[in-house]
């Protein structure tokens, strides 16, 4: 099975799996996918987008508290937004232009994703913004 | 019976895929501008050129990334210009032919059914080993054109639909801006399609099917 250069599934903890599932979100359909000059990041019905270009940070972080980190989240503290599926680590987003409101009233200044491999995002986030 | 079941269609195909969490992934973006200027390509006289529709301008792009394809590029789409109507919804929309025998070619002209008043009669205008390109003719549900093509992109193939259309006319574009009823309906079909080519093609979706939409307020003028 080949992987795909581009898009970047998340890592499932086994026992989280089947709770997240409950909302929508699947272990073979969402991620994040570098599409040309757009980053997208689905999490079951819920999704985002914006320009590559709009990324002005991409760091790993992690290990989270899973209590924290799992489901959709919102910082009350920054309005960040959390795509988590474990509390393993993951790839904290800044953008230059807060992103449209995905949760909450707020737009969302940084997204956390916990995709499987967070260094191949940031390395291909970087090789992209060149 | 077969009417309502079939404008019943496109709710009952919503309703399977919001419990099976098959959902697309669409970023939309609202432009003020008259958007690109629409080039069509036929000289047929029947044909309905966006000037003479209703609404905003709509650039949409529905796309699926397919790993493990047991099809190329060009298969596939060759497969698609011999048969669309493999790739339709039944339960709510079928393309037929006109001639049917040779599949797509230039000239031909075809029709996609749905419930309703809502038959949309195209021409095709462009047929190359890995496109398609059909344009509205009189009485088309929108005025613009319509592409399906194949590509590959890395070890992925990716199959993708773009439009760039108005509503037809103004009944039409209320139920599409304001009711957004038609607009949901339309990306429903699409996608049913992307996900039947991912069938055809012998591989597996990677990621959800993606749909961007780019709305061009000022054509409304």
């Amino acid at each position: 099975m080949n992987q795909s250069t581009s898009f970047f599934p998340y890592h499932f903890d086994r026992r989280t799996q089947p709770l997240l599932r409950l909302i929508g979100v699947r272990a073979d359909r969402d991620g994040v996918r570098l599409d040309g000059e757009q980053l997208l990041a689905s999490f079951g019905v819920l999704n985002m987008g914006t320009p590559i270009a709009n990324v002005a940070e991409a760091s790993v972080t992690g290990p989270y508290s899973a209590l924290k980190a799992i489901g959709p989240r919102l910082s009350m503290a920054d309005h960040g937004l959390t795509f988590g599926t474990t509390g393993r680590r993951g790839v904290c987003l800044r953008f230059d232009q807060p992103i449209s409101r995905v949760v909450g009233p707020w737009d969302h200044p940084g997204l956390t994703l916990t995709v499987a491999d967070p260094e191949r995002l940031v390395a291909a986030l970087a090789e992209r913004s060149l | 019976m077969t009417g309502l079941r079939r404008a019943l269609g496109p709710a009952r195909s919503l309703a399977k895929r919001v419990v099976a969490g098959e959902f697309w992934l669409e970023t939309v973006w609202e432009r003020d501008g008259m958007g690109p200027v629409v080039q069509m390509r036929s000289r047929d006289p029947e044909i309905q050129h966006p000037r003479n529709g209703a609404g905003p301008l709509n650039h949409r792009r529905y796309r699926v990334h397919i790993a493990d394809a047991g099809l190329s590029a060009e298969s596939l789409a060759q497969t698609f210009r011999m048969n669309p109507d493999r790739f339709s919804p039944h339960s709510f929309a079928t393309f037929d032919l006109d001639p049917s025998a040779s599949g797509l070619q230039v000239g031909d002209h075809a029709t996609v059914r749905l419930p309703g008043p809502w038959d949309g009669p195209v021409t095709v205008v462009e047929s190359e080993p890995t496109s398609c390109r059909l344009e509205t003719r009189d009485g088309h549900m929108e005025a613009g054109w319509i592409e399906f093509s194949t590509r590959e992109e890395g070890d992925e193939l990716v199959f993708e639909i773009e439009s760039l259309a108005r509503s037809g006319d103004a009944v039409f574009d209320a139920l599409y801006h304001p009711g957004h009823v038609a607009k949901i309906v339309q990306s429903e079909m699409w996608v049913r399609v992307l996900e039947a080519a991912v069938v055809v093609s012998g591989g597996r979706l990677v990621g959800r099917p993606l749909i961007d939409s780019t709305i061009y307020r000022g054509a409304n003028g």
